[in-house]
């Protein structure tokens, strides 16, 4: 089977896969410049990475962000992205940018939305008046957005819902979408559109999506409709149905996923791009991520804690000084966090790049071939020592693909 | 004394003019550090940073020198329960500074500590013999002179400035006047004997001494003994009023003079640059950043001949006709935000209210101001100061141009006085009874032709629905519901419109609900204390001071209404009550009409001076929430009793109120941790949503 792909704006090639997971390194070669697979996407959603500037945003090693379709079609807005030229430019971000199709933030944030076969209802926020999203609108907007990746639009309900015909129905209605995505994206040579398998927790309706969205031959899949709810042990087999259903030779994403466990078990489930809001979101409330797990630095301990935030982080916050860092304390951050938005802006840089580096060690070890050691060592030291405490749906999901974390060797 | 702060910092004059108004330049120069050549600036922090700067970017973004910190941004929790302050045990190596070292200043900076923020909030509470008052973040406190004093001992910065005894927000009495020279000399001394008691032969910290804002006759005693007996111990001058610049005794005119009065644009820099001042602190750097304002001007002003008029200080960012304009803020300038970035992007992030947009106005103000004070220096070397001082006050502006957008979200101890240049607007903290009167007499009286008994739950919910399809333009009003009962919507007059998610009001403008008068709610106002009555009237102004510096114009009106007896006078309506909040306009129907995120916190010793443990089910509410006075033990919400519920798995719980979060947004509750555990089922999550209410409503 075919290791890599080429489509007009996007060049995909594996460059090595685990001999044990069905983990996959990768270089995704966009019209914005290389990146390296898997990557975590950090989230700036108004086309501002919450406070960094572009150039911190690149020094965490990121080159490709999200931007939410949603908040820049209410602001700036698509006229004022159409006279400067798209987000690129509106940010400063030399990097790549992926565009979701706005409709799970219509969903999730409007309360009064609805689906129809059109697309989606709702009232504007701005003057209450009725609107519709349809698919021709979402790509119509990311064109303008000059996203190098941009979604279609889709069908998302709770995969949670018990409601199987409403499942279905959003499934074939996002293959329909899919369609009219395509026909009405009118910048194929320098965007990228992926579809996103829908069908909640039924297997059976990912397969069938899964063949009909790979039929249509879009640059790059998204798994949809996940992290919304459901519990992990159905979130693990469904991305790692749809990893076997799906093409080899083609980028595979994973949407709103960010936790370090679920990314590192999502990679050996053969996943290779993610998501979320959470690293940036969760700085803001005084929370650093590290490698055992999340340190509130509001609390009351870390007033005296003259540690750095993560000893071996090399995010310009944690390195010493004589490595050209700042050798920020626990200590300082407790004093400015949610006073000072200097606290927030520190914390969000480390966030992000201990994701990104995460990632890129992540991607180290399987190059080397070494992943099921990597996840070895990595939920070792996230317990203590203690593989008991390693939540089981991890080592259920990893036993799928070969790696024993209670029994090794 | 020891002569040996001279060998720390030199400051050398290379204009020094005979005349004794002339303005000089000169160079600063701390051992170890950049020198300074001045006229300069030196940016004011908070907690350790320029405000929206993180450490990297000041760095590498700005060409800041020196920074200003104060020890009220670090001292908080040492100044309510005489907790060492943290700083203070931040480990260095031997020659290096515990304060530098936590805010991670870099070694090439001059790192200046003084006792207030800049500018100073105003305090309550006037000052001791021996001790200041202050406000920190967790409220106002006392800052006693041995305690400055060690605090300079363990945070070893290059330049302290001395504690002087100067009034902030008015004018101090011929009486008062007699005791600041007295007093500010005494801690002086205090401060002198502590520094030369830790210092092992290597001085690591420079003195400057204050120059008082009163008349020179009327601190010559104190002034005379710094002349005498202090003078080798003195590096520097700190004055606070540019017209005490003729206090200065003879023999110490040649020391730096650091500026720290209000300087509200640069024509008012220039004037105190007219009188010798070598360096300055520039607050309306960061006020006008928060206000979205590109500053724009440059010394000497750049005659333009096809001008009409004066030109504007700065521009107004928030305008929409930068929307596609894809210039720099300015066309030649070569800050960072300007070679990166364009004014489309700026108003945006504005709009968008996205912390980025503050962040690129700090660093192009601040570079503004940098080139400002470098043309000065080179005017005044050219010997053209005065002729261009005189066109640059011509050429541009008296004042910054007003803000219109709002600003980043402040906190408590942010707080900054609204005007430039003008009077302050923020009223004074904690001046109620007559403050409160004169609002009280030009409210907004509803009319009396209402049946309040007839509106119920019902018609309320209606009203939420109508509201949906407000408009979201912030207008003009804050409103405040004082009301007898729950029937309060039928005094609102007929364009004012609500709309009941995220609390915000539209439609001729926003309605804040009193966040809680505890104990008298629900009793009756004939059997209040007028006591009582001034704390409610004290939240109220608290209130607007929240809002003020928000740009949310604070023509505060009261809605009130009674069903006896329509005309709000204060201290004889019968049955008024005050109503809190929206769970009580919504007709207690839930107990839990709030609807925010728990968190939990460690419990302790709280802001209402009650100490709890983690077993204790106790929470800390927001700031707005509690609305801490001048004394945070005596919020009346402390001890109220609150109802909480978890949505997700119906578990409810009872708490009893004991703290301030301050990082809670409005709804948000820090809960201890078993009471946290109850609700979320473990302290796994962190952070789950709650709905709440006050037990106290339930009537
Ligand atoms: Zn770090
Ligand atoms: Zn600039």
């Amino acid at each position: 089977m075919s290791t890599s792909s080429k489509s007009p704006a996007l060049e995909f090639e594996i460059i090595a896969k685990c001999s044990t997971t069905k983990a996959r390194a990768s270089i995704l070669t966009l019209p914005h410049g290389p990146v390296l697979l898997p990557m975590f996407m950090p989230v700036a959603t108004q086309a501002s990475l919450k406070g960094l500037t572009p150039k911190q945003l690149a020094r965490t090693g990121c080159n490709l962000c999200l931007n939410n379709t949603y908040h820049l079609g209410l602001k700036p807005g698509q006229d004022v992205l159409e006279k400067l030229g798209g987000a690129h430019v509106l940010q400063g971000w030399n990097g790549n940018i992926l565009t979701d199709s706005g409709g799970f933030q219509m969903v999730s944030l409007l309360k009064l939305a609805k689906v129809t076969e059109e697309g989606v209802r709702f009232l504007s926020p701005h003057d209450g008046t009725p609107m519709l999203l349809t698919p021709e609108h979402s790509i119509s907007l990311q064109n303008t957005i000059g996203s190098d990746i941009i979604m279609q639009l889709d069908d998302v309900i709770a995969t949670t819902s018990p409601d199987a015909e409403r499942m279905r129905e959003a499934m074939e209605r996002s293959i329909r979408w899919l369609d009219r995505c395509i026909a009405a994206h009118k910048k194929p040579a320098t965007q990228n559109l992926f579809c996103i398998i829908q069908g909640g927790l039924d297997l059976g309706m990912r397969k069938v999506c899964c063949e009909e969205m790979a039929r249509r031959d879009t640059p790059g899949i998204a798994i949809g409709g996940l992290s919304g709810g459901e519990d992990k042990v159905s979130y693990c087999q469904v991305v790692n149905a749809c990893t076997n259903w799906l093409p080899q030779n083609k980028p595979r994403y994973v949407m709103g996923v960010g936790y370090p466990e679920d990314l590192l078990v999502s990679v050996a489930l053969g996943a290779d791009m993610f998501d979320c809001v959470w690293p940036t979101r969760t700085a803001r409330f005084g929370n650093a991520i590290v490698p055992t797990g999340n340190l509130n630095l509001r609390h009351a301990s870390f007033a005296n804690d003259f540690a750095t935030i993560e000893a071996d982080c090399k995010c310009p916050c944690c390195r010493p000084e004589e490595d050209g860092g700042l050798g920020i304390t626990r200590a300082y951050i407790h004093h400015v966090a949610a006073k000072e938005t200097a606290g927030a802006h520190l914390l969000t840089m480390h966030n992000v790049h201990y994701l990104l580096s995460l990632m890129g060690r992540v991607r180290a070890a399987i190059v080397e071939d070494r992943y099921p050691e990597f996840l070895r060592a990595y939920f070792s030291k996230a317990y203590g020592g203690d593989m008991t405490r390693v939540p089981t749906w991890a080592v259920t999901a990893l036993r799928e693909v070969g790696v024993d974390l209670l029994n090794w060797r | 004394m020891a002569g040996h702060s001279s060998e720390l910092v030199s400051f050398q004059l290379s204009r020094l003019q005979s005349d004794e108004d002339g303005p000089r330049i000169g160079r600063l120069i701390f051992q170890g550090r950049d020198p300074i050549d001045t006229p300069h600036y030196v940016a004011i922090s908070s907690r350790g940073a320029v405000p929206h700067l993180s450490q990297d970017m000041m760095r590498e973004n700005t060409s800041i020198r020196a920074l200003y910190t104060a020890v009220e941004d670090f001292i908080e929790k040492a100044s309510l329960h005489s907790q060492v302050p943290p700083v203070f045990n931040c480990p260095t190596s031997a020659d290096e500074s515990p304060l530098r070292k936590f805010i991670a200043l870099q070694k090439d900076a001059l790192l200046i500590l003084g006792t207030r923020r800049i500018p100073p909030l105003p305090c309550p509470a006037s000052s001791t013999a021996s001790s200041i008052s202050i406000i920190t973040s967790l409220g106002v406190g006392m800052l006693e002179c041995t305690d400055y004093a060690e605090a300079v001992q363990k945070l070893r910065p290059d330049i302290v400035l001395g504690m002087g005894d100067v009034l902030f927000g008015h004018k101090p009495s011929v009486k008062r006047k007699d005791v600041m020279g007295d007093r500010t000399l005494a801690w002086l001394k205090e401060l002198i004997s502590a520094m030369e008691d830790e210092d092992d032969g290597t001085p690591r910290t420079a003195l400057f001494a204050p120059i008082l804002p009163i008349e020179a006759e009327q601190q010559s005693y104190y002034v005379g003994a710094l002349q005498d007996e202090l003078r080798d111990s003195v590096s520097g001058l700190v004055l606070y009023d540019s017209a005490s610049v003729g206090a200065i005794p003879e023999n110490m005119r040649g020391l730096p003079r650091l500026y720290l009065g209000d300087a509200t644009s640069p024509h008012r820099l220039l004037d105190a640059m007219a009188l010798d001042m070598d360096v300055f602190t520039v607050s309306f750097i960061t006020e006008a950043t928060d206000a979205g304002i590109a500053l724009d001007f440059s010394f000497p002003a750049l005659s333009d001949a096809n001008t009409v008029g004066q030109l504007p200080l700065g521009i107004d960012m928030w305008s929409s006709a930068f929307a596609h304009n894809v210039s720099p803020l300015l066309g030649n300038c070569q800050c960072y935000t300007c070679t990166n970035h364009h004014r489309a992007f700026v108003q945006h992030l504005l709009n968008a209210k996205e912390m980025l947009g503050w962040v690129l106005l700090q660093l192009h103000n601040h570079h503004i101001v940098d080139e400002f004070f470098a043309g000065a220096r080179d005017s005044i070397h050219g010997g053209s100061f005065e002729g261009e001082r005189l066109m640059f006050e011509k050429t541009y502006t008296a004042e910054l141009p007003a803000k219109t957008g709002q600003g980043p979200r402040l906190r408590g101890y942010q707080f900054r006085s609204e005007g430039k240049g003008g009077p302050r607007k923020n009223p004074i903290a904690f001046r109620p009874l007559d403050d409160g009167k004169e609002k009280l007499a030009e409210a907004a009286l509803p009319s009396s032709d209402v049946d309040a008994e007839n509106l119920g739950l019902q018609e309320f919910a209606e009203k939420l629905e109508l509201c949906n399809t407000c408009s979201f333009t912030v207008t003009t009003q804050i409103f405040l519901a004082v009301c007898s009962n729950r029937k309060i919507f039928q005094s609102i007059p007929a364009n004012v419109c609500i709309v009941p998610l995220n609390g915000h009001l539209v439609n001729g403008g926003y309605i804040f609900f009193v966040p809680f008068v505890g104990s008298f709610v629900g009793s009756n106002m004939t059997s209040t204390t007028p006591t009582k009555w001034l704390k409610a009237i004290q939240s109220l102004i608290y209130i607007q001071q929240i809002f003020a510096p928000l740009n949310i114009p604070s023509s505060l009106s009261f809605i009130s209404c009674s069903h006896k007896n329509l005309t709000l006078k204060l201290l004889d309506t019968l049955n008024m009550k005050i109503i809190l909040s929206l769970s009580v306009l919504a007709g207690l129907r839930l107990a839990s009409a709030r609807i925010g995120d728990l968190t939990y916190f460690s419990a302790g010793l709280g802001s209402c001076g009650i100490t709890s443990t983690g077993n204790d089910a106790v929470v800390a509410l927001s700031l707005p929430m509690m609305a801490n006075g001048d004394n945070p033990n005596t919020n009346f919400m402390c001890g109220s009793q609150i109802s909480i519920r978890n949505p997700t798995t119906g578990q409810t719980a009872e708490a009893t109120v004991v703290d301030t979060c301050q990082a809670c947004a409005l709804n948000d509750i820090d809960a201890s941790e078993s009471l946290f555990s109850t609700l979320a089922g473990g302290l796994g999550a962190g952070r789950v949503p709650v709905e709440w209410g006050e037990n106290i409503l339930r009537d």
